[in-house]
């Protein structure tokens, strides 16, 4: 294999690595700031959830837990609030939850608002782009655009590149 | 045969307005700032069903979380 194709070879490796490091630390970043905001915003909502369907609270455990030593092993006390953690996060109930989230999110409503979103979005930027066209085309004096003596045009002019509208 | 000949030319130039527009729709959208636009709104799509997503997830976390605890409780 030739050198350059070799140097080729591993900048293209060491891109791509480069690609799939950035978009970890991306997703690293927003899952922090995820967590960080949920710790803020979570109390009130899950404690008005639990009085309006009647349940309980299971208080959060703060103080140290009780350790036993049973035949040489370190042994520790589970509260409520771990046991449900951990029923909560097995794989089946976390495919379950994700299962729920993607079937929430193409629930035809949902589907609805996204395409009209998107094709909202889509003629918005069009709209800007042709009216900043426009304003860019009005803004260039006449004398520019005129051509007194070439009524049809000719291969010569065709370098000459006049601001158009964009579609046209 | 008037009549008829006014319906063809009518029919005639709405269907080379109508696929004036529609071709030059098309241009755009195969154009650099239309590919452009599309990424973009795409981006924003994604952004959007990610968070529907999530949504839904948290839903079910807490229906879930309510039940267990109810059940506990019991």
């Amino acid at each position: 294999m030739p050198v350059d194709v070799t140097i080729l070879v591993v900048t293209a490796l060491v891109a791509v690595v480069a690609v799939v490091a950035a978009v970890v630390a991306v997703r690293a970043l927003r899952e922090v700031r995820r967590i960080d905001a949920g710790r803020t915003a979570q109390p009130a909502e899950t404690s008005t959830e639990l009085v309006a369907s009647g349940a309980q609270p299971i208080p959060a455990v703060s103080e140290p837990r009780p350790v036993q030593m049973v035949e040489g092993r370190v042994v520790a006390t589970l509260s409520q609030q771990d046991l449900l953690e951990a029923r909560l996060s097995r794989p089946l109930a976390r495919i379950s939850v994700y299962a729920h989230g993607i079937v929430h999110a193409l629930r035809p409503e949902s589907r609805d608002r996204i395409t009209a979103l998107m094709r909202r979005e889509y003629r918005r930027r069009r709209a800007m782009r042709l009216k900043v066209a426009r304003r860019a085309l009005r803004s260039v004096p006449n004398e520019v655009l005129a051509r007194p003596d070439d009524w049809m045009g000719s291969a010569d002019d065709a370098a000459q590149d006049y601001p158009r509208a964009v579609g046209q | 045969m008037m009549i008829s000949r006014f319906a063809v030319f009518a029919a005639g130039a709405a269907a080379g307005a109508y696929g004036a527009v529609k071709a030059r729709r098309a241009a755009y959208r195969l154009s650099v700032p239309g590919l452009v636009d599309q990424a973009s709104a795409l981006g924003l799509g994604w952004q959007e069903l990610r968070e529907e997503i999530a949504d839904g997830m948290a839903g079910h976390e807490r229906t879930q979380y309510l039940k267990l605890t109810r059940k506990q409780q019991q």
